[in-house]
């Protein structure tokens, strides 16, 4: 067994979170992976301003190109070039997979922790829920909530004005039906950490339930949730490409899941760049997310801290 | 542990092996013996009634088992009315009320159970021959309430004596009270077996037409009510009656068709495969011995070859298989791997199969696959909602729409250039397009649209319908499929040109349908097919009248269009009607309730074991003029038999 | 209690709970199918019913599926109209000009049922915006009718109101309203028609139990429970549906399943034995690599590969064997996911005390691996491989499409958008309840193979 440098002092004590960035910072694999997410990002937050004009972004002279210096990646069957539509699809995703997390996980964890720590009907409650959840296929939850959204709008005029049929639909629905796999890790966590000693302290120093949940509790799932944050990430992306499939994704902007949806004939004649731009753009996406999330998980993971 | 091993490799084994024990009976009889033409649909069939047909896809399959009075000549264009069940033209009288038909004799129906046992003692395999109170019977049954008709009763409604009178007295019977058929019509009358005399309540010149219908108005014989609709197997052989309440009142099942068509359907498994067998009692037909002659763009049938078969008895193919395939490459891969004999030509490849002169590649000829083209009589347009305050209100800004639409790019991008504009309210094939000329607004002139965009702010102002100055958001319906996913973007580019906001909705068809009907839409995008080659068909889409009939989808309305329509609905063809006709497209020109788009034209692909291939424009039925030359299909690498 | 006796009613205390939940469950799923496809669905009688027929073919579509019921409970009292002739004629009840008063007053026209010759008129009876609970004789009519004259003001015959109602004999009766003010009072105008010798009889349905139920929501219940669905479109009964297009999907799925759990355990075995090699690293990064090419790419490259290859086996079902394209698909998009699960499993296991104990003795790794760490594996494995079976009746609803092989899966999805209710529900109600089943037979198997596990 290693034996650490100054083999009388104290070794420094750090906390979780330090810990784990350090960890990370030191991980060159992950950090490549953070840098394409972060690319991914500034696309997804610029390209609208930058290629806002979509509507006449065509050019039927130049339609079904092949990649050339103009059109780095080819044109579709209007003229457009793929390559803006690969970054105002990164527009999509990324939104969709934010959004929808955001949606999911406060979702989860909220039952999850209630469930976990009340026990008896709450907890029964919540494991109905998620149980009648589960026996739907994911799927035809999603088309149910998209078709029971179209034309609807919430809180219109407002702030917060979400038009259901576009691009909102597809990710509030997609965090409604995505918010079962955080659930049930957070309610076991929960009852775990229900057991432990800073748990029964708390109690004795008279502190309510809810303030021991809030204090106490939820801060030490929160390496649940970012994990759960991306794999909810990729799952989101999937769900969008394949509600794309079955048109129900989103209309008006370009995403990738159209252009794979769209392009499903052109393989057959030889047009492969729409294609592979957009499973290419996916693909990379979701690579750089699974392997910082593991990274991420194996950073966070208490049983692996020894030092 | 070992039997643990063996036993669970096993079980692995056979659970992997499982769909081939399974699947192997689930084929379409291939392997048995005869011809076949393999074919494919992709919508559903929705009905197998004559009196509920109403859509290409089940007219395509169901016009094979059955067949009316009259029908169109497979090759002659323009297309003319010939006589099918019916013998000879009808007799019509001096004022155009009463239509004497005489019937062929002789003519058999299917064998079927239902008309009981035949001369040698065995059941299911009687018939008889068709009478003329058959034909009584069918047009009853499109009348009856309790049948969902749609198509078939829209022609016939307010046009003979006593129908209407009958359909509010079938509404006294229970669904499945059959002696409502027992009723007499004044206007529908059986002298004798062979002779049928209808009686009209106002001169309807199109009314050949309409029983040219042949597979709507095809006769029904009563032994299918009583026999099938009425009673069901009990299980042992014999048959016991259906609750009245029960009763289904529609042809649904396979054993339930029973009609005289050159084929006898076998198999009906809906959304899967749809099988169907010669009749070897079908009537005496034959190959028609004419055919269209030469014109510019085209050498005539007989220098096309389509008369080799001149005067030979149909039908040629011994089985028709039709397979449910939804997705239109996956139809294409079946085309190439020649498991389908024909199919028509997916967007996306067609660049790569047809030239820029529209004909087929010359690789593509080296694989032995020939191409037909047809022109349909059928146009596309945006109907705008006239009851919509914005649009129904600015006469300025429809006619700014219709002149900011780039029409010639869509059909050239989306549709690979397979259409023409149409340029007003009837097709180019139709008499009376070229007489009322193109419409003043149908055609893509920026300069002229901006202008009237302008009109059409000051118009909406003064009617206090502007948001902040700008014209509001418009809003547009289609149904859902990536075609008109590519159609919204491209509507989207247009409409911009003019400053204008577009929404494009997409909805499934029946929330469409249902938005429509209750007018809740603004403009949306629709298609007419014409039932019959006679442009009232199309006028009578903006009938006032015909808003609560629910065809006339714009909800247009102009009394002097209406008094126009109503003087033409009883004039025969004539000088004066082509007058009268040419009034009406030009105010539908100069009012632009739609904003026709394009008629598409039907590229088919075939391979050259396919003969006779000629689509019709109109009609359905001719399936029986296709011949397979087995042996040149063998030889190429399709499919046996 | 002796510690035996005490650890049987435990288990039956477990048990029974665990059923209660595995019944709330199935509860749960129908009140959200209920809710989503029937609540919010709304009228889907476009689809089905020619709107050019106008309403009383909408009516007759909405009474043959139920549709006119109450949504959750059916207290509305009857006023029951009882025609006590028998004939071939529908009971009908007109006012002077031919239009139905039924409407005005709200009433639905059940069908004439011959051996009963009692007709059930269902009236939701308001008053200023509340139902009316109790029917009663003192009931005024305005109250009937959401204050809509009875008798239609079109007939301009005010002054004197009067419905005709047609027997299912043929006899017509002459309904004098003019005096009549309220339900008694119609009651007591209909028994005095004349020719009205007993013939139509009217009263005030009681209010049974039973009627309660006759609800939208419990008729949904009923035909799920009993699954006895009718497809609107087709009127196929759902057995029917399941037994035609059941085996194609499970064609797909169950091989697909089966072979994607023999590679992923080989794979996953072999990788675990050789962690920390080249071998180990090479395998994670291909698991992951396979997991994030979307479903989509995997299934149009497939496809695109098959045709250059035999394109006789690209699409559709002409050769029985051309099903294994989508199954390979499948089990090549699933791997990846598959084999890092298991291998996560089983790397816990050799982390685990007693292995390194073992190794520390000297026992060689294959034989640990096989005998001991396998089958501590198998309950998490069989755990998961349990909870997915019910899912595969469904097909896979992507493959079945784009392949165009006619499984449920795609019958599900082409319902859903055509609004076909009835098996949309019934196929969701079955994938539910061998859904919960499945998690029963897991709980037990830990129970019964687990002997940590405290039955709570």
């Amino acid at each position: 067994m290693k034996k650490s440098h100054e083999t009388n002092a104290t070794p420094v004590s750090r906390g979780l979170w330090a810990d784990a960035a350090l960890r990370l910072l030191r991980d060159k694999a992950a950090m490549a992976c953070f840098a394409v997410i972060i690319i991914y990002a500034a696309i997804a937050i610029g390209s609208p301003m930058v290629f806002g004009d979509w509507s006449a972004a065509h050019d039927y002279n130049h339609r079904n190109e092949s990649p050339s210096w103009q059109y780095p990646l080819g044109t579709d069957a209007l003229g457009r070039s793929v390559l803006v539509k690969v970054f105002l699809g990164a527009h999509v995703s990324m939104t969709v997979g934010f959004m929808s997390n955001v949606i999911a996980l406060p979702l989860g964890i909220l039952l999850g922790a209630l469930g976990g720590f009340f026990g008896r009907r709450i907890d029964d409650f919540v494991v109905w829920l998620y149980t009648t959840l589960a026996s739907i296929p994911g799927i035809i939850l999603l088309i149910a909530l998209k078709f029971a959204f179209a034309d609807k709008v919430l809180f219109p005029g407002s702030f917060f004005e979400l038009d259901l049929s576009g691009m909102a639909g597809v990710y509030v629905a997609l965090g409604l039906t995505s918010w079962v796999g955080t659930c049930r890790l957070v309610r076991a966590e929960t009852m775990k950490l229900k057991e432990l000693d800073f748990v029964l302290a708390a109690r004795a120093t008279g502190r309510g339930n809810l303030a021991i949940m809030f204090h106490h509790i939820v801060p030490n799932l929160m390496h649940i949730a970012i994990i759960n944050f991306s794999l909810g990430f990729v799952g989101a992306i999937g769900a969008e490409v394949i509600l794309s499939f079955l048109n129900l994704g989103v209309q008006n902007l370009p995403s990738w899941g159209k252009m794979i949806n769209e392009a499903r004939m052109d393989l057959i004649v030889g047009r492969w760049w729409e294609l592979t731009a957009a499973a290419g753009a996916t693909f990379i996406i979701v690579l750089a997310w699974n392997i910082f999330g593991d990274r991420l998980r194996d950073a966070l993971d208490p049983k692996l801290r020894n030092v | 542990m070992k039997w643990f091993y063996i036993l669970s490799t096993a079980l692995v084994a056979t659970l992997v092996a499982l769909p081939l024990f399974v699947l192997h009976t689930a084929g379409s009889g291939i392997g048995a013996p005869g011809v076949v033409y393999n074919a494919i649909y992709s919508a559903d069939v929705k009905s197998l009634d004559p009196a509920t047909c109403g859509d290409v896809t089940s007219s395509t399959i169901q016009a094979n088992f059955y067949e009316g009075l009259y029908t169109y000549h497979y090759l002659k264009r323009p297309v003319e009315v010939v006589e099918q069940l019916a013998s000879g033209m009808p007799q019509v009288s001096a004022d155009g009320l009463t239509y004497t038909i005489r019937l062929k004799k002789g003519i058999l129906y299917h064998r079927n159970p239902c008309f009981g046992k035949d001369p040698a003692g065995r059941h299911g395999w009687n018939t008889r021959t068709v009478v003329a109170q058959d034909f009584v019977l069918s047009l009853k049954r499109v009348a009856d309430y309790h049948v969902n008709t749609g198509l078939a009763w829209a022609f016939l409604a307010d046009r003979i004596v006593g129908l209407d009178a009958y359909r509010e007295k079938t509404r006294q019977f229970r669904i499945g009270d059959f002696s409502r058929y027992d009723i007499p019509v004044e206007g529908i009358a059986a002298p004798d077996s062979f002779t049928l005399v209808l009686r009209l309540t106002a001169p309807f010149p199109q009314f050949i037409y309409v029983l040219a219908m042949n597979n709507v108005y095809a006769p029904v014989p009563r032994e299918v009510v009583d026999y099938h609709l009425s009673t069901t197997s009990d299980g042992r052989g014999g048959r016991v009656s259906i609750p009245v309440q029960d009763r289904v009142p529609e042809i649904m099942e396979q054993e339930q068709v029973v009609g005289t068509g050159p084929y006898i359907l076998t198999t009906f498994k809906r959304k899967w495969s749809i099988a169907m067998e010669r009749n070897p009692e079908y009537r005496e037909d034959f190959y028609p011995a004419e055919g269209e002659g030469p014109s510019a763009g085209y050498e005539g049938d007989k220098a096309a070859g389509l008369l080799a078969d001149a005067g030979r008895r149909v039908p040629f193919v011994d089985r028709i298989n039709f397979r449910y395939v939804e997705e239109e490459y996956a139809t294409w891969m079946l085309f190439l791997s020649k498991q389908v004999d024909v199919t028509g030509i997916p967007v996306e490849t067609f660049q790569a199969v047809i030239t820029p002169g529209k004909e087929l590649t010359d690789s593509w000829k080296k694989k032995r696959i020939s191409l037909s083209r047809t022109s349909d009589p059928v146009i596309y347009w945006i109907a705008f909602n006239m009851e919509d305050p914005v649009l129904g209100k600015s006469k300025s800004l429809r006619q700014a729409i219709s002149l900011c639409y780039d029409a010639e790019n869509e059909i050239r991008i989306l549709s690979n250039g397979r259409g023409i504009r149409a340029v007003n309210v009837v097709p180019s094939s139709f008499a009376g397009h070229t007489e009322a000329g193109p419409g003043p607004y149908f055609r893509f002139d920026t300069a002229a649209a901006l202008r009237k965009i302008e009109d059409a702010k000051k118009e909406l102002a003064a009617a206090g319908l502007l948001v902040n100055g700008k014209i509001p958001e418009l809003k547009f319906d289609m149904s859902d499929g990536p075609m008109n996913l590519r159609m919204a973007d491209f509507a989207r580019q247009q409409f911009a040109r003019l400053g204008l906001r577009l929404k494009c909705i997409f909805n499934d068809w029946p929330t469409l349908q249902r938005k429509v009907q209750n007018k809740q839409i603004q403009m949306y995008y629709m298609g007419w097919a014409a039932d019959y080659p006679d442009a009232e068909d199309f006028l009578q889409l903006f009938y006032s009248k015909n808003i609560d009939k629910g065809t006339n989808n714009s909800n247009y309305r102009n009394p002097e269009f209406d008094s126009l329509y109503e003087a033409i609905r009883v004039m025969p063809d004539s000088p004066q009607r082509m007058a009268l006709y040419v009034r009406m497209i030009r105010l539908i020109s100069e009012d632009c309730p739609l904003m026709p788009i394009y008629e598409p034209e039907n590229f088919t692909l075939y391979y050259d074991w396919m003969l006779n291939i000629k689509q019709h424009p109109i009609g359905y039925g001719y399936l029986k003029y296709r011949r397979i030359d087995a042996r040149l299909r063998h030889a190429l690498g399709g499919s046996e038999g | 209690m002796r510690s035996a006796e005490v650890r049987d009613s435990a288990v039956m205390h477990y048990v029974l709970r665990r059923l209660a939940q595995a019944v709330f469950t199935v509860l749960g799923v129908m009140l959200l199918t209920f809710i989503l496809f029937r609540v919010i669905a709304g009228d889907v009688s476009t689809a089905y019913v020619n709107q050019k027929l106008g309403a009383e073919a909408r009516q007759a579509f909405y009474e043959k599926h139920k549709l006119d019921r109450p949504g959750v409970f059916n207290y509305h009292r009857r006023l029951l109209v009882s025609d006590n002739t028998s004939g071939p004629h529908q009971f009908e009840i007109a006012d002077q000009n031919g239009s139905l008063a039924a409407r005005a007053l709200n009433l639905h026209l059940a069908p004439l049922e011959p051996a009963r010759g009692a007709q059930a008129l269902s009236s939701a009876p308001r008053l200023a915006g509340r139902l009316v609970f109790a029917l009663s004789p003192s009931t005024p009519l305005a109250a009937m009718t959401d204050g809509k004259p009875l008798v239609s003001q079109k007939t301009g015959s005010a002054a004197s109101p009067a419905w005709k109602i047609s027997l299912s004999d043929g006899t017509v009766l002459d309904v004098d309203l003019s005096k009549a003010r309220t339900c008694g009072d119609l009651i007591a105008e209909i028994g005095a028609s004349p020719g009205n010798n007993g013939k139509l009889t009217t009263a005030i349905s009681t209010w049974s139990p039973l009627s309660l139920f006759d609800s939208q929501f419990f008729w949904h219940l009923w035909e799920n429970v009993t699954f006895s669905g009718r497809s609107y479109a087709t009127n196929q009964s759902l057995l029917e549906i399941v037994g035609e297009r059941g085996k194609f999907s499970l064609s797909i799925t169950v091989p697909a399943m089966v072979l994607t759990w023999l590679f992923a355990m080989i794979i996953s075995c072999f990788v675990a034995y050789y962690r920390d090699t080249w071998i180990d690293k090479v395998g994670v990064l291909l698991t992951v690599l396979g997991m994030c090419v979307p479903y989509l790419a995997y299934m149009l490259l497939g496809q695109w590969v098959m045709f250059k290859i035999a394109p006789e086996y690209a699409a559709g079902l002409a050769h029985p064997s051309s099903i294994y394209v989508p199954v390979f698909i499948a089990v090549i998009a699933g791997l990846g996911a598959e084999v890092r699960f298991y291998r996560t499993i089983i790397l816990n296991e050799i982390n685990k005390d007693y292995v390194r104990t073992a190794r520390a003795k000297g026992v060689p790794l294959p034989s640990i691996l096989f005998l001991h760490v396998l089958k501590n594996c198998m309950l998490p494995i069989l755990t998961e491989l349990i909870t997915t079976i019910p899912f595969l009746i469904l097909g896979s609803l992507l493959l079945e499409r784009f392949f165009g092989i006619p499984g449920l899966g795609d019958l599900l999805l082409t319902s859903i958008t055509s609004r076909d209710v009835p098996i949309v529900t019934g196929l969701t109600y079955l994938t539910a309840v061998l859904y919960v089943v499945s998690l029963l037979i897991t709980d037990v198997l830990y129970a019964v193979f687990d002997p940590r596990i405290h039955l709570r």
